[in-house]
C-alpha cells in the first residue's frame, strides 16, 4: 500500500511537470509559474488543452494517480500531506 | 489568428504564442475565460471543503513526488484560518492568503456575474495588471517567500508538511 501511494505521487509528479513543458512555451513563463505553485491550474490546463498539446494519455495517468492517492489517504498510507 | 500570422511571417508558431503570453496580462486572460474561472472556483471551493472537514484534498504534485513542499503549500490552511479570523495561525501557515482570497473572489467573480460587470471587473484587473505588473511582482514574491522559507525556516516547514526535518 505504501510503494502505490508513493508510485502514485511520482505519476503525479511526472505527469505535472510534462504539462509544465507545454505550457511555459505555449502560455509564457508568468502562467508557468502559476502553474508552479498552483498544481491545480496546471490539471485543469491540461484537460482543456489535451487535444490541442497531445496531453490527453498524460492527463488521464495524472487523473488515475490522484484518484489512487486520495483512495491511499482514506486507507490510512502513510504520505506527505500538508498538514 | 496571431499564429497564422507569425507562421506566414515564417518566425515559430509556439515562440509567437509565448510572445503573446507575455504581454497579456497572465491574471486577467485567466479571468476572460468563463469555463476556465468556474472550473477553478468550483475545485477550489471543494478543495477548500474538503480540507475544512479534515479529508484530503488537491494532492501537491511536487509535495507527494519528492517530499518537498512547493511554493503554493499551506495556503489551503493559512486561507481556511483567515477565514475563521485566526490571523496569527494563517500567517504561520502561510502568509499570502489574503492575496489567496482575492484572487478566488475574483475567479468566482468572473465565472457567476452577469456578461457586463464581469466584463468590468476583468476590464479594471487588466488596467491593473498593466499599470503596476502587480501579477508578476506577487508571484515574483511568492517564490523568494518560498525560497526564504527553505532557507531559512526549513525545519517548520517540512514538519508541517509531515516530514522528519
Amino acid at each position: 500500500m505504501v510503494i502505490i501511494s508513493y508510485l502514485a505521487g511520482i505519476v503525479c509528479l511526472i505527469c505535472w511537470i510534462l504539462v509544465l513543458i507545454k505550457m511555459f512555451p505555449a502560455e509564457g513563463p508568468l502562467k508557468g509559474i502559476l502553474a508552479i505553485i498552483c498544481g491545480l491550474y496546471a490539471f485543469i490546463w491540461g484537460w482543456m488543452n489535451a487535444a490541442k498539446f497531445n496531453l490527453r494519455n498524460i492527463m488521464l495517468a495524472w487523473t488515475i494517480a490522484i484518484i489512487v492517492s486520495v483512495i491511499m489517504s482514506f486507507m490510512g498510507a502513510p504520505i506527505y500531506n500538508y498538514r | 489568428m496571431g499564429s497564422r500570422v507569425a507562421a506566414a511571417s515564417g518566425s515559430s508558431p509556439i515562440l509567437a504564442e509565448a510572445q503573446r503570453g507575455m504581454r497579456e496580462p497572465p491574471f486577467a486572460s485567466l479571468l476572460r475565460s468563463r469555463p476556465l474561472a468556474a472550473l477553478l472556483a468550483g475545485i477550489a471551493a471543494l478543495h477548500l471543503g474538503l480540507v475544512a472537514l479534515g479529508l484530503p484534498g488537491w494532492p501537491c504534485p511536487l509535495l507527494r513526488g519528492l517530499g518537498i513542499p512547493c511554493p503554493g503549500c499551506g495556503l489551503t490552511h493559512a486561507a481556511l484560518e483567515l477565514l475563521r479570523g485566526q490571523w496569527r495561525a494563517a500567517l504561520s501557515h502561510h502568509a499570502f492568503a489574503p492575496i489567496l482570497l482575492a484572487a478566488l473572489g475574483m475567479i468566482g467573480g468572473a465565472s457567476l456575474l452577469p456578461e457586463g460587470l464581469r466584463l468590468s471587473l476583468i476590464d479594471g484587473v487588466e488596467r491593473l495588471e498593466r499599470r503596476t505588473g502587480l501579477t508578476t511582482l506577487t508571484l515574483v514574491a511568492l517564490v523568494l517567500y518560498w525560497i526564504a522559507r527553505l532557507t531559512f525556516a526549513r525545519e517548520t516547514l517540512l514538519l508541517l508538511a509531515g516530514r522528519q526535518p
